[in-house]
């Protein structure tokens, strides 16, 4: 058994709840370093603004100069040539929102009324304007390779706060472009992977216990004795390990999930407030307030994700920018409650949310009268919220029609970097040695936005 | 890691680093002069050709290095350039031939005469004089790792020592991927904006930078770049602004990040990925073509290989790796783990009691070819191995289209895959019947037709966007070429030789294809498949029924094309529609299966965009791989030119990428590790050499799949242990050479055949048709698709024969990483997920297995204690140990006793305990790991 195998299996189980002394025995060998759970809590690198992360992650491509990029030159010179393009201007009005008075178009009219807590980032910029890896760039920060996601990152730097439900929790009806790719542990321990809850009926398949609990324990303490035997005759293999770890997750799901998905004990206000009832079982309202509830429980990082890889229906309006309308229409106001609902419970504060998409859309087309826009990774809009973040500004332009950054670029690691800044992490130093390399999130790029934190 | 290897590897890796020095400041490589190859061609090649021929000749490029030219020679291998110009005692080679090293001595089956030794080391020698001396070597052998231009060299070395540890480490070739993806990604565009304005055509200061060799090469102010030393190097130094004699880009200090860049690339050793550099690529040129994969594999010698290790010549290529990679392979996997293993993997099911008690009782030699030959002969074969190909052609049972209608004849073509495995279809048959079985000559009708139904691999395309043809463009490259042609649709490929041109030549073949239409928002109905019977369908039964048929689709179709909507219109046809269909005549036997249309050329979508069309495009076939545009005689389509022209030995690709898939299948990771990708941005193969075997083999067999599969199973390679091994992890973590076994997570497939057949409940028969509702009750639309109970589809017929829509993700296999029906899948993960874990706690189909196996092994005449050592036979395939007897004793004791207090009667009690028992062995690591 290699020194670091055996530390790693160590840290793994020692501290899990259902690992009985014997396997103890077996990793008492050599001098113990007081083994923890890998996913129990650990203290961050500094003093930390946020403790977790919710990640509003709007599938398809959401068009910057329709939304939260307002270019009246853009408007002005509508149907103009501008490189090989003829410019398109927004179908939307801007207008001022809140005591900052930024501009937000009428797509957004909630999320509007909310900008003076949100940092708007008009200089947003990742490498390839394809989704399947502008979408694994913003999850992993490669857009060449599928690597550990941010909330696997995140997970694996910080551990969680509640051993009961799983460390990173994706809510998403639908899957993105490249799959569960996007959610993926990637060569970080499977513990750190995404759990992907579909909304819907019964939120996470076969979490019922079908048996006496006393049953159930003894049933897993079998499991565990098998497993435990295997592992040892194993030398400890990972996989093993995690696997056996996954029982113990599963165990924690089942006893707290039917009170994280029961709403019903939610308040009137707190329902109308995302615009959803009591029977409510999916769409982006009960993600959102899902998201609030399992923040509020210790889970690190949930990421909400709104549609998949159809075009037709999420972000990807190619063929009339039109289609933004009843998208933006359906997020809006639920993501306006989310950021009120944390504001009321005091957890704004050490909340971070984030609201992305993998790039923005193109402001003009070869074809004069093109209704719909097409990809542009090369400048786009997101925008931060809590979790030390300064609300009520706007970091970083576009130029006048929108192609591309004009000052203060936020490059997708620049995104991860602060993200991670603010859970109290130094993006260059949380790295994982796999075959051979210390790999980071940020690869060699990446630097904390500083102009943005409150 | 004990002092003395790491000391020992230290060593080799700061030779290699002295190498890479010498190689750049010695001035050679691509401008080496004539003289000097005409000396090898006079002196050198007579002793290659008698010493080296074989492994190193001819193809033959063992330890990556080939000794046909003096080009190739000079390039060295995998650990580095083996002639130092001028010094003999210090070139690799030499010292090979010399067997100064213990641990590389060439060739391998004997020494060298003195005579012969003597010639190469006369013509190292003289090579060093004939060089020029373009800028004299500022590095010289006796002090090799002192920097030319670090002001303070007696500071430096120690620093380099260290960092050559950490810069020529053995790194994995998903590393040497990686740093290849950091080049193109990072590195180049820095080296553009900043450098190329006087480093690239016009090469101030003698320094270029457009390529690692003209790099290391340096300029008139001598070596500039040391590999593994950015603290060393002048373009470091310069870079940074530090140094006031020399501060690049003159115009003012680069990105300090952009600095960062070059420095971690200089420590990785400076990588630079071989690249394709045209940038109008309608025509190929020969250095598009200079890729491994791009040229015919040329059948390799078998390395000659000492002791008995190697059973037979897989084994000999494996381990001439091994032994260059200084890897030593683990110890043999007992015969229980071997059994369940080979069991697993040639049928997907686990060996029941009764073979593992056969295997082990057989002790002759021949054992373990036997029980070979037998899984191999076995119908489940081809179940499990046609799930492969299935993978790979993205199989589905539903059109993927709007609608996502139901193809219920698709099953025809899974049967079609699963027999054609079954009989070991030679695999250029294989492709053939599918791209044009409707073309091929035949016998009989039933051939015929079994030809037509092949062809339901080209109408399986993707019905989304309206876009099945490119779909068949996309999958063709991915499944037969291993190629991403798709990536040429809406412009040149960025990375490989395919133009988009190329792919508008495929396209045009299936413009001019016919392909059946399954149903959509608009049709709602079949049409356009292949009917068996066509007389049958001339009769008046039938032409009539079309007849009455055909105004009320014309009417569709024309509300269709109406502007607005006719929300009132549209139902009344559509219930028309299917009004008739209840009462059409009896339906004729059909498939979904292509035939040939019109012949026409594609027009090039521009940027894809199917409303901007561009030029037309002759229909061909790829120019990298030495295709060209249709013979000018071709009548139909070109399908059956383009099946031919894949399926031939002159193809590079063909059997490669088979061989690997069967590689990948038995051993959990291909020799190129990206089965779907052979291409530039692929991972390069870790052993080509026996790649490129495997590539011979199958085509001198007959292109007999099973033959080669009999050939890897009886190697002793497959045989090996999953055993672990510090030394070796820490040379090789990836397993690239395969020094053991992989473990392998159960596939979706598997464990839920295990669960069946476990528990008696298997049924073994072929699947047959899905119970889709009848076209008379079809009304799916866009927003309203096919969305089957999925319950109604359940049946006990082995997974392969599962329902799976294209569209919906069936939630079982998507729980266990099954493969994506709607794109080829080259490898399916094996994700460890709590929802997993949950499934076998408390899902209902573990445990309804384990109630159906507890009254088949708990019988009213065993004890319990025997129940327990037939389960673990069972499940486990190994007896019970004692304490796992005890343990599960105890368990069955006190859970019936908790069902007990509980209400339950004493025999309920039991039962349930039992059942329990059952369902936490299926649930363990043990049932869900292959060894």
């Amino acid at each position: 058994m290699s020194t670091t195998r055996r530390g790693f299996v160590r840290s793994l189980l020692s501290a899990s709840m259902l690992m009985p002394a014997m396997l103890q025995q077996l990793l008492a060998e050599g001098t113990s370093s007081a083994g923890q759970n890998p996913l129990a809590p650990r203290p961050p690198m500094f003093p930390a603004k946020a403790k977790r992360v919710i990640f509003l992650f709007m599938s398809g491509g959401v068009s910057h100069v329709d939304t939260f990029d307002w270019k009246p030159k853009l408007l002005a010179d509508h149907g103009k040539r501008y490189k090989d393009d003829y410019l398109h201007a927004p179908q939307w009005n801007f207008h001022r929102y809140a005591k900052c008075d930024t501009m937000v178009s009428e797509l957004f009219p909630h999320v509007g009324a909310m900008m003076d807590d949100i940092c708007l980032i008009n200089s947003m910029r990742c490498d390839i304007p394809n989704h399947s890896q502008a979408v694994m760039q913003l999850h992993g920060g490669s857009a060449a390779q599928p690597r550990p996601s941010i909330g696997s990152w995140v997970s694996y730097g910080l551990g969680t706060y509640n051993q009961n439900l799983p460390s990173y929790i994706v809510l998403a009806p639908e899957i993105p472009y490249g799959g569960s790719e996007a959610w993926d542990s990637s060569f970080l321990p499977a513990m750190y992977q995404g759990v992907r809850v579909i909304p819907g009926r019964e939120a996470i398949p076969n979490v019922t216990p079908r048996d006496l609990p006393e049953i159930q324990q003894m049933d897993l303490g079998l499991i565990e004795f098998f497993n435990r035997r295997n592992l040892t005759e194993h030398d400890g293999d990972a996989a093993l390990a995690a696997r056996i770890k996954t029982f113990e997750t599963a165990y924690g799901m089942q006893m707290q999930s039917p009170e994280v998905f029961d709403i019903t004990k939610e308040s009137d206000a707190t329902l109308a407030l995302y615009g959803i009832d009591r029977s409510t079982k999916k769409g982006f309202g009960w993600q959102c307030l899902m998201a609030r509830r399992l923040a509020e429980r210790g889970v690190r990082f949930v990421e909400v994700i709104d549609g998949g890889s159809d075009k037709y229906t999420n972000w990807d309006s190619h063929l009339d920018m039109k289609m933004h309308g009843p998208l933006a229409k359906k997020v809006d106001q639920p993501i306006a409650a989310l950021l009120k609902d944390l504001k009321l419970r005091g957890m704004l504060d050490d909340t971070l949310v984030v609201f992305t998409t993998e790039f923005g859309r193109k402001p003009g087309d070869s074809a004069p009268n093109e209704a719909g826009r097409t990809h542009q990774s090369a400048v786009y809009s997101s925008w931060l919220a809590g979790g030390g973040i300064k609300g009520g500004i706007v970091y970083g332009k576009s130029d006048d029609y929108a192609y591309e950054v004009a000052s203060d670029v936020c490059d997708v690691h620049d995104l991860q970097a602060t993200i991670l800044n603010q859970l109290g992490i130094d993006h260059t130093k949380l790295t994982f040695r796999h075959a051979g390399r210390d790999f980071r999130l940020t690869d060699v790029s990446g630097h904390v936005i500083k102009a943005i934190q409150a | 890691m004990p002092s003395g290897l790491d000391s020992k590897l230290l060593r080799v890796r700061v030779s290699v680093a002295t190498l890479c020095v010498l190689a750049a400041s010695a001035g050679y490589g691509q401008g080496a002069p004539s003289s000097a190859e005409e000396l090898f061609n006079e002196q050198m090649k007579p002793v290659i050709t008698e010493h080296c021929n074989g492994c190193h000749t001819f193809g033959g490029h063992s330890g990556g290095l080939r000794m046909d030219s003096y080009a190739t020679l000079m390039q060295g291998g995998d650990d580095g350039p083996v002639i130092i110009p001028g010094d003999a005692d210090s070139s690799m080679l030499m010292n090979a031939i010399r067997y100064k090293d213990e641990n590389l001595q060439m060739p391998p089956k004997g020494q060298l005469s003195d005579a012969d030794a003597a010639i190469v080391a006369k013509w190292i020698k003289a090579i060093g004089q004939v060089s020029p001396a373009g800028t004299s070597p500022t590095v010289s052998p006796s002090a090799p790792l002192t920097p030319a231009h670090s002001s303070t060299p007696s500071e430096a070395t120690p620093a380099m020592v260290k960092a050559a540890d950490a810069a020529i480490r053995p790194v994995s070739t998903q590393v040497a991927f990686e740093q290849n993806q950091f080049f193109e990604m990072k590195v180049r565009p820095i080296l553009i904006k900043n450098c190329y304005g006087c480093h690239a055509g016009s090469a101030r200061g003698g320094l270029e930078l457009t390529s690692r060799d003209k790099m290391l090469k340096g300029g008139k102010d001598g070596v500039v770049a040391i590999p593994g030393h950015p603290e060393s190097s002048l373009l470091v130094s310069a870079i940074r602004y530090t140094d006031d004699k020399l501060m690049m880009p003159p115009g003012g200090p680069m990105k300090k990040e952009d600095v960062a860049v070059i420095e971690q690339w200089l420590r990785d050793g400076a990588p630079w990925p071989k690249m394709v550099t045209a940038s109008d690529r309608s025509h190929i040129t020969a250095a598009d073509r200079n890729f491994w994969s791009f040229h015919a594999p040329v059948r390799p010698m078998v390395p000659v290989v000492q002791g008995n290790w190697a059973y037979n010549d897989i084994d000999r290529f494996i381990l001439a790796k091994l032994e260059q990679k200084h890897l030593r392979p683990v110890r043999d996997a007992d015969k229980r783990t071997l059994i369940r293993r080979v069991t697993y993997d040639v049928t997907g099911l686990p060996p029941t009691p009764m073979e593992v008690n056969a295997f082990l009782a057989d002790k002759s030699p021949q054992a373990y070819e036997r029980l070979v030959d037998r899984l191999l002969a076995s119908p489940a074969y081809g179940e499990r191995w046609g799930r492969m190909w299935l993978d790979v052609v993205r199989y589905a049972d539903t059109s993927g289209g709007g609608g996502d209608y139901p193809v219920k004849q698709a099953y025809k073509y899974r049967d079609y895959i699963i027999t054609s495995f079954n009989q070991d279809k030679p695999y250029d048959r294989f492709i053939r019947e599918q791209i044009a079985g409707d073309l091929l000559p035949y016998k009989t009708e039933p051939e015929h037709w079994q030809n037509i139904v092949a062809t339901g691999y080209v109408a399986g395309a993707v019905r989304a966007d309206e876009a099945w043809t490119s779909d068949a463009v996309d999958n063709l490259g991915s499944a037969y070429l291993g190629l991403t042609v798709g990536c040429a649709r809406c412009h040149d490929h960025k990375f490989d030789p395919i133009p988009t041109s190329d792919y508008y030549a495929l396209k045009g073949i299936f413009d001019s294809t016919h392909f059946p239409d399954p149903g959509s928002d608009n049709s709602r109905m079949q049409t356009g498949f292949v009917v068996r019977d066509e007389a049958r369908a001339e009769s008046q039964q039938y032409t009539v029924f079309r007849a009455q048929l055909k105004p009320i689709v014309d009417a569709i179709n024309a509300v269709q094309r109406l502007p607005g909507t006719y929300d009132d219109l549209m139902p009344q046809l559509q219930a028309r529609r299917m009004n008739l269909l209840a009462h059409a005549p009896p339906e004729l036997e059909s498939a979904y299966a292509v035939s040939d249309g019109r012949p026409q050329n594609a027009l090039i979508f521009k940027h894809g965009d199917p409303t901007d069309l561009g030029d037309e495009v002759p229909r061909g076939f790829l120019q990298v791989l030495g295709g060209g545009p249709l013979p000018a005689n071709t009548k139909g389509s070109g399908r059956l030119e383009l099946a031919n022209w894949i399926a031939s030995k002159d193809n590079p690709l063909t059997a490669r990428v088979i061989v690997n898939r069967l590689w990948q299948g038995h051993f959990g990771r291909g020799i190129v590790v990206t089965a779907n990708d052979f291409g530039t941005r692929g991972i390069p193969p870790s052993n080509q050499a026996l790649l490129d075997y495997l590539a011979w083999q199958l085509m001198d067999n007959g292109w007999s799949l099973k033959t080669i599969q009999r050939e890897i199973l009886l190697s002793h390679a497959y045989r090996l242990s999953t055993a672990g091994s510090a030394d070796n992890e820490a040379i090789d973590p990836d397993d690239d050479f395969v020094w053991r076994h992989r473990q392998q997570r159960l596939d979706a497939e598997e464990i839920r055949d295990s669960l069946l057949a476990d528990s008696g409940t298997l049924d073994r028969s072929p699947g047959g048709p899905h119970p889709f509702p009848p076209q008379s009750q079809w009304n799916w639309e866009e927003q309203n698709p096919f969305a089957p109970n999925l319950s109604k589809y359940e049946n006990n017929h082995r997974t392969v024969y599962m329902m799976v829509q294209r569209s919906v993700r069936h939630p079982y296999l998507t729980l266990f990483d099954g493969a994506d029906p709607g794109a080829s899948t080259e490898l399916r993960s094996s994700s460890l997920t709590p929802l997993q874990a949950l499934y076998f706690m408390n899902g209902d189909f573990p445990r309804k297995c384990a109630d159906v196996l507890t009254p088949k092994l708990f019988t009213e005449e065993a004890s319990q204690e025997t129940a327990i050592r037939r389960a673990f036979l069972l499940i486990y395939a190994r007896p019970v140990s004692a304490p796992e007897l005890k343990e599960s004793m105890e368990f069955l004791r006190k859970a019936a006793a908790v069902y007990t207090a509980h209400g339950a009667s004493a025999t309920a009690a039991q039962a349930k305990s039992e059942e329990g028992f059952l369902q936490a062995m299926f649930s363990s690591n043990e049932f869900m790991f292959i060894e």
